[in-house]
């Protein structure tokens, strides 16, 4: 194994690690719940519903399709029948409520009929026909984010990208399901990062590790693959942001408003490329994920195979964990959210289920006005200056935030970890892109607004005109009435039906005229 | 001592006409100006102003005719950016014209209660409503501005106001 040169990033910080409370657990599979609950609506797009509450549905069944957006295919993750449609509130900090589908569970897991053949040896798919399976087989990137694994192929193949980087960084404290998955399925991984390279024409592979997960460095290269690079970064939050190990392994910069595939290169989470692997060799869609279960003193920690749509209070539950009375998070402590409501299910989105007390996340309530210590500026990993956007969100000054480029902001939490008032300035950032957001919304919409107003006033305005003309040229044709009839007498034909009526009234006043005509 | 009060004055008197000069003839186009009033209006095209939409009232605030503060829908913050613009005074806002709504609305047709008259066609602002003469007719919500101008012609007030729904984006 290379070590070859790295180039840092600017900012990051070492954080606790707590990922021995999961890590070393061998992975299991959670048994199948009663209820399995599928959000339908997504983050990026809207799909349309292919089944209605009452209809049996088997495992890999498509439940929607996508419609409008970057929106996935939804499958039944297992067999049953379609309860309900309901809305349940989704792990989003907003509060927000999705529509969910609940599918009783008849324990059969029976494959559905209409499901595509796997492949036995995908590698001689061709690329296009790969990128079709994967987007039909509805995968998304598993490192959190969810987006459609097919669109980032299709934009990387169109754009030509030389290098695949898969990311192995669980850079966050507590989550271990990418180690874990390391560990006990290299193998996966690695024929599924040669997969994705083969789908988007990229030659080179590399893996990238953190250089103290040893366990998995061995498991990987006892799994020898050529055609994967290995590579080591030491552990430094957050080295597994896209864009930061981009930079530490090429030294290049990734525009804020551009993507890593403008520099040749695209990046893919570990767990998606083990899937797509699995999926493309059996033909089913993506159904299931691994979750890390962690919580300090907590002995039912580890990783899971969970499929999607387990409710986490069942889960929980299941594992007799005693989660009442805690912080159920999902994702890490530094950028997960706090559920609101535990019956939501575990989703492509659900890297780690954290039961936290209020301590141990740092706690909020005692926060103190910002005495420019500028920490938050020496630790932030994109470099902008959270002081400064802190006192113009507080301010609500868009165009000073969009000028500090709060829009570049990954919400990696460090300037609030490191804050000695103890601002939570990442929530703050939060809020105030939402509000651009919104703003931003707004001005389109008064864009919009005032160019039909406008195209309303000119259509009016030439009816009016119309009117007028008209009006004015019937007022013109009255005026000129004796005019016309000199006219009429010049048209030969009008004057031929002129003549014509002059004779008949004539013959009518004087019938005797006739005789001498 | 005198030569410096000559020079001051004339210093003074020459550097006073230029400025006369250029306040006359450097005026800001009118036109621009109402733009950039305009361009800060809501353009929800309601008319609370008194004004029969955006850019009238925005005319008439550029020749000092209407104050900033009869904005309902802008609220605050419209009255606080033309006031930036402007270099005047934040006033607070005139409520006699209305006040800000909390949500925003736009407008709901009952479609089995209307009568197709297209009198809610002809007050919408914005060329939000769909129909025909003795058809049913209904809003396009995205385009809807939520001004309110079609509830007042309605014959058989089938139209209502709903909260706008706003799809969040990741």
């Amino acid at each position: 194994m290379a070590r070859l040169r790295l180039f840092g990033f600017p900012g990051g910080l070492q954080l606790p690690d707590w990922k021995h409370w999961s890590a070393d657990a061998p992975l299991r599979t959670l048994p199948l719940p009663p209820e399995l609950v599928v959000p339908l609506d997504q983050p990026n797009g809207r799909s349309r519903l292919l089944v209605e509450p009452g209809d049996s549905v088997d495992r890999g069944q498509p439940l929607a399709l996508p419609e409008e957006g970057w929106a996935m295919p939804l499958f039944a993750p297992s067999s049953g029948t379609l309860k309900a449609v309901e809305w349940r509130l989704a792990a989003h900090p907003d509060g927000q409520r999705l529509r969910c589908a609940v599918i009783a569970c008849d324990g059969e897991d029976r494959v559905w009929p209409g499901q595509p053949e796997g492949s036995d040896s995908p590698f001689d798919l061709a690329p296009e026909e790969l990128r079709q399976r994967i987007r039909k087989a509805g995968i998304g990137g598993l490192g959190g984010a969810v987006f459609p694994t097919a669109e980032k192929l299709d934009a990387a193949a169109e754009q030509g990208v030389d290098t695949l980087v898969i990311n192995a960084i669980g850079c966050e404290p507590c989550i271990t399901c990418d180690d874990r998955l390391l560990r006990d399925d290299p193998a996966a991984v690695l024929q599924g990062a040669e997969l994705l390279a083969r789908a988007c024409g990229a030659e080179r592979i590399i893996l990238a590790i953190e250089d103290d997960r040893q366990e998995a460095l061995d498991a990987v290269t006892r799994s020898a693959n050529p055609a994967v690079e290995l590579r080591t970064v030491p552990v430094r939050y957050p080295a597994g942001g896209e864009r930061q190990l981009i930079r530490n392994l090429t030294g290049q910069q990734v525009p804020s408003d551009g993507l890593p595939i403008d520099l040749g290169l695209l990046c893919q989470n570990a767990g998606t490329a083990a899937t797509t692997w699995h999926c493309m060799r059996s033909g089913s869609p993506l159904l299931e994920r691994i979750v890390t279960l962690a919580g300090p003193d907590l002995p039912q920690s580890g990783n899971y195979r969970v499929r999607f749509g387990t409710p986490m209070d069942w889960m929980l539950d299941q594992l007799q964990v005693p989660w009442h009375r805690q912080t159920l998070i999902q994702g890490g402590p530094m950028m997960g959210t706090a559920i609101q409501d535990p019956r939501y299910p575990v989703t492509a989105a659900t890297n780690c289920l954290l039961l936290a007390s209020a301590e141990l996340l740092g706690g909020e309530g005692d926060q103190r006005a910002c005495i420019r210590c500028g920490d938050c500026a020496t630790v932030c990993p994109v470099q902008l200056l959270p002081q400064q956007l802190h006192w113009y969100a507080g301010d609500h000054d868009h165009d000073a935030l969009r000028d500090h480029g709060l829009m570049a902001c990954i919400e990696c939490g460090a300037c609030a970890v490191v804050c000695p008032s103890r601002i939570p300035l990442v929530r703050q950032f939060r809020d105030a892109k939402a509000e651009l957001f919104a703003a931003d919304l707004e001005q389109n919409r008064a864009r919009r607004a005032r160019a039909r107003f406008e195209a309303r006033e000119a259509r009016l305005q030439r009816k009016r005109e119309q009117q007028e003309a008209q009006r004015a040229a019937k007022r013109e044709a009255a005026r000129n009435a004796p005019q016309a009839a000199e006219n009429t007498r010049q048209d030969p034909r009008k004057a031929a039906i002129a003549a014509a009526l002059e004779r008949r009234r004539r013959k009518q006043s004087d019938p005797d005229a006739s005789g001498g005509e | 001592m005198l030569d410096a009060l000559l020079i001051m004055g004339l210093l003074a008197a020459a550097l006073g006409g230029l400025l006369g000069f250029a306040s006359v003839r450097l005026k800001p186009d009118s036109d621009q100006v109402v733009e950039q009033i305009n361009a800060l209006l809501p353009q929800t095209q309601c008319g609370q102003c008194a004004y029969p939409g955006c850019r009238p009232y925005a005319e008439a605030i550029a020749s000092g005719e209407a104050p900033i503060n009869r904005c309902p829908p802008g609220g605050e913050t419209t009255i606080r950016q033309l006031a930036d613009l402007l270099d005047r005074e934040p006033e607070p806002l005139d409520t006699s014209h209305g006040s800000t709504p909390e949500q925003a609305m736009v407008a709901f047709i009952d479609e089995p209660a209307c009568i197709g008259c297209t009198l809610c066609i002809q007050a919408c602002p914005v060329d939000a409503i769909l129909g025909a003469r003795g058809l049913m007719h209904t809003v396009i919500a995205d385009e809807c501005t939520g001004c309110e101008l079609c509830i007042d012609p309605c014959p058989v007030d089938c139209i209502t106001l709903l909260p706008r729904q706003v799809r969040t984006a990741a």
